[in-house]
């Protein structure tokens, strides 16, 4: 089939690229309406407070002021975030250090921050609390009336477990365990979140960064008490979302302002605020526990972790993942799984790109090694001995895996870093040089795909002159899927994609997606596009039988053009109106809520060959591979962008982000780019991206998501790298010159 | 203090620019909110991304830490100024065919010290180029086919030459 593919498969530039080479590409920010106001944020300085009192009276007189949202004239107003708890727009009580306690709209940027600083706000300091297993305890500081647990069953973990974990454990040969902890990772796109309403009386446009546009309108109807058709959300370019830009504050406070001013009103993020208000990954204190037989069968999971959800989080990235995903990619036959998803006085925790499984890798596949290592097997062996392989039935919920080639996944993985060449065993370092000490290490992963794929929806126009039209709400989120959508389309319709035009990221235009999350964009928009596109072409088809008096059996729709018996008939000739066709996608079969029935998702192995300085501690990554199964590279371009960066932010995790909060006043320390290293060009290592395409049958021509899951090995691939280098593991992340070090025992 | 005014007389994109501008505004500011020219982004607005690179007198400098006063009777050059006569420059179109850019909002900003790297040592090694743009972050991770699309755009000028 592949050999046939005209534009599907192939390395496409970007058909937004010029804009963005060129600067044209206008970001939320880039809008600039005529008489705009600027809005500015006033934060908290407590992490836990109640407001006592807050005055505006002197921020109002400076000339220039034009509207000012506190709590109190924003009473009773909430929204449904993506973390699934109703969120007021401003509360009298805040949570964290630079919550939102008042919104100015001025003038001018320099007349709003004047204005927040006339405003006096009398604080009643309530007990805050920063760990999430601390913050689990019955006596500690509450958040909420009802407590800090923020999962789905009120008071308690969330709990998944099967078979007889207590008699595995006891029967077991190997057992191995290990608490592992990792950091506050706040997202950083460079783009600050940023919004731009304007009011015109009747109708709301809102220009947004987000990966939600239709779920944005939502909130922003519920806010407003506007119609969904009264409000359009504009969202063309998204300067990289990563999970973060969903359903937040900032577009309805710019909203709310532009309402009451009858003015466009920006609310632009600094970048401080971006770090704090804007969202970040959860942190996590993971407690993990394999049991394994003699043979190296893995028979047992004993898996206990609080994650710090923050001020306002809930359970969608903690222990949602139970419900829905790629936990249970081994085969355990009896498992605990047992979380707690904890609020705590720390900036809201929301899905990060890969959640919450770059975390649960880095403790997992430390483990499996180490049990290997018990065992004197190799890496390789022990994972291939237990991973689930294609038609397996899985548990807990018996979905049937689809496609899943793992013996070429780490076959190729172990070919392309040279692993066998450079693996001396268990206790050898690849090499030791005076200070210096090579290891190599991997971590494998499977991925997920087709999150809520009866929640897309896409609609195909063909137009006379052999052009086509796709709408679709599925939105861009700086990946590239505006590019690799359009090349479905072309591809279903057997049209050049240039004859492609896309209408999408404006809510008052495209047709409803869930938004762009989880891998889903491609996997789930691709085949809603292929569903229209087929009904665009059935009508065609129709209406040249009609019209031409012909049989449908001898009727084609080929390169733009109709063929009659083989005869060659221009579309004008056909259709003097575009015929379309639109196509939601079904719901799947499920074997639990949220659970297909089919489980899609390839698997991925990352190897990672790093230096470390036993002087100083520092861990320097050498050579660093990764392999995954795309199903099919509908644009190498971009499967390859997307798995370069998943590393390159993985290593980031893994070695140096941390956002920092001081002890006791729970401040944030490093919320900017100065003190808060995301890699950079110098640090970005030799990465290696190997594509398997395996044909998804469930796919879009055989597709699959890619980005998420490609962050997931990472710091499980380096911690393992540099046990092997060191001899000693790591059990937190970052791992930072000064945890080496400690580990190693030097200080 | 911030009400003290002064006029500039500014060359952008080759286009000579008289403006009132406040003593502490940013050419950052000036060139995305009284010029229009948004191309420049603000990522940090703290010299510590590189998003809002732009070129005075050839030289990269980061707008959001130049007072618009200082730029006063000096050309500057920002990304709307690289196309020339509706072409683009060999940068830009590399950054397109190696897929340079994910989001690209950062791109505008790698794209101008990529040219002042170029304009000065035509032929830099991996290590010169890493070095030179070390201040210009991508969340998304684009870093290794930045390095190709410059590369490839130095080989090509080269050859051009």
């Amino acid at each position: 089939m592949s050999g046939e593919l005209k534009v599907v498969g192939k390395p496409v530039p970007l058909r937004d690229a010029k804009e963005k080479v060129g600067g044209s590409a206008r970001y939320s920010a880039d809008i600039r309406l005529d008489g705009m106001l600027h809005a500015k944020i006033l934060g908290s300085p407590y992490p836990h407070a109640k407001i006592k009192k807050i005055d505006i009276s002197q921020a109002e007189k400076i000339g220039g002021v034009v509207e000012i949202l506190t709590y109190k004239n924003t009473a009773g107003l909430t929204y449904a975030s993506v973390e699934h708890k109703p969120m007021c727009v401003l509360e009298q009580q805040v949570r964290y250090v630079g919550e939102p306690v008042a919104v100015v709209a001025a003038e001018t940027e320099e007349i709003a921050e004047e204005a927040l600083g006339a405003i006096k706000v009398d604080y009643e300091e309530l007990p805050a609390v920063f760990d999430p297993v601390e913050g689990a305890k019955p006596n500690a500081p509450k958040l909420y009336p009802e407590g800090n647990l923020a999962g789905p069953v009120p008071g308690g973990p969330l709990i998944e477990k099967w078979g007889d974990i207590d008699k595995a454990f006891r029967e077991a040969d190997v057992v191995v365990e290990g608490m592992f902890k990792t950091p506050v990772q706040p997202v950083t796109p460079i783009e600050p979140r940023t919004c731009v309403a304007s009011w015109d009386g009747k109708e709301l446009s809102a220009w947004v960064s987000t990966q939600f546009p239709h779920r944005v309108k939502e909130d922003l109807a519920k806010v407003l008490g506007l119609r969904f058709s009264k409000i359009r959300v504009i969202s063309h370019f998204v300067g990289g979302g990563f999970g973060g830009k969903k359903q937040e504050e900032y577009p309805l406070m710019a909203a709310l302002l532009s309402v009451r001013t009858n003015r466009p009103v920006k609310l632009e993020y600094s970048r401080e605020e971006e770090t704090i208000v804007g969202r970040r990954r959860y942190s996590s204190v993971e407690n993990i526990k394999l049991a394994a037989k003699k043979d190296g069968t893995i028979t047992a999971i004993n898996f206990e972790t609080y994650y710090d959800v923050g001020a306002h989080g809930n359970f969608v990235g903690g222990s949602l993942g139970l419900l829905v995903s790629e936990f249970y990619m081994y085969k355990f036959e009896d498992a605990i799984f047992k979380v707690y998803d904890v609020n705590t006085n720390l900036p809201t925790a929301q899905p990060f790109r890969g959640v919450q499984f770059p975390a649960y890798l880095f403790g997992l596949e430390q483990l499996v090694d180490q049990i290997a290592e018990k065992l004197g097997m190799n890496p390789i062996e022990i994972r291939l001995k237990n991973t689930y392989k294609t038609g397996d039935k899985m548990k807990p919920y018996g979905a049937t895996l689809s496609s899943f080639p793992v013996e070429e996944c780490l076959a190729k993985g172990v070919k392309a870093s040279g692993f066998r060449e450079s693996w001396k065993g268990w206790g050898k370092p690849v090499r030791a040089e005076n200070d210096k000490r090579r290891g190599i290490g991997m971590a494998y992963n499977m991925g997920w795909t087709g999150w809520m794929e009866q929640y897309a929806t896409a609609t195909v126009k063909i137009y006379p002159d052999a052009t086509a039209e796709l709408i679709t709400g599925a939105q861009d989120l700086g990946t590239g899927s505006n590019t690799t959508l359009s090349q479905v389309a072309a591809e279903e319709l057997g049209l050049p994609l240039d004859n492609v035009k896309l209408t999408t990221a404006n809510t008052g235009l495209t047709t409803e997606d869930w938004g762009s999350c989880g891998s889903r964009t491609l996997y789930s928009a691709g085949k809603a596009i292929i569903g229209a596109a087929r009904k665009a072409k059935e009508a065609l088809i129709n209406t040249a039988c009609l019209r031409l008096n012909a049989a449908k059996e001898d009727v084609e729709f080929r390169d733009g053009v109709i063929y009659v018996k083989g005869k060659r008939i221009l579309l004008s000739e056909v259709i003097k109106e575009p015929v379309s066709g639109a196509y939601k996608n079904p719901t799947p079969k499920m074997v639990a809520p949220l659970y297909n029935a089919v489980y899609v998702g390839g698997p991925l192995l990352h190897v990672a060959e790093v230096e470390v300085d036993m002087e100083t501690g520092e861990i320097t990554v050498l050579r660093y591979t990764a392999v995954q199964d795309v199903g099919k590279a509908i644009n190498p371009l971009v499967v390859e962008g997307q798995m370069y960066g998943g590393a390159i932010q993985g290593l980031g995790y893994s070695l140096k982000e941390e956002l920092l909060f001081e002890k006791d006043s729970g401040k944030p320390l490093n919320p900017d780019f100065l003190d808060y290293k995301i890699y950079n060009f110098q640090d970005a290592p030799n990465v290696q991206v190997i594509m398997i395409e395996s044909n998804e049958p469930t796919g879009p021509f055989g597709a699959m998501g890619v980005g998420e899951h490609c962050i997931n090995p990472v710091a499980g691939a380096v911690a393992n790298a540099v046990y092997n280098a060191i001899g000693v593991r790591l059990y937190e992340i970052p791992m930072t010159p000064e945890r080496v070090l400690k580990a190693l025992g030097k200080i | 203090m911030d009400n003290y005014e002064s006029v500039i007389n500014i060359v952008v994109n080759g286009i000579m620019h008289t403006i009132d501008v406040k003593n502490n505004w940013t050419l950052l500011k000036v060139l995305r909110d009284q010029l229009g020219l948004t191309g420049t982004k603000c990522g940090c607005d703290k010299g510590q991304c590189g998003a809002c690179t732009v070129l005075l007198n050839g030289k990269p400098v980061l707008s959001c830490l130049t007072l618009a006063v200082a730029a006063n009777e000096q050309e500057i050059t920002t990304i709307e100024g690289l196309a020339v006569g509706g072409n683009l420059h060999p940068l830009q179109e590399s950054f397109i065919e190696h897929h340079a850019l994910q989001c690209g909002f950062c791109t505008p900003g790698m794209i101008m010290s990529a040219k002042a790297l170029l304009d000065e040592n035509p032929h830099p090694s991996e290590e010169e180029i890493t070095h030179s743009l070390r201040g210009n972050l991508c969340r998304c991770g684009s870093y290794p086919k930045v390095v190709q699309a410059i590369q490839d755009t130095a080989k090509k000028m080269g050859a051009r030459k």
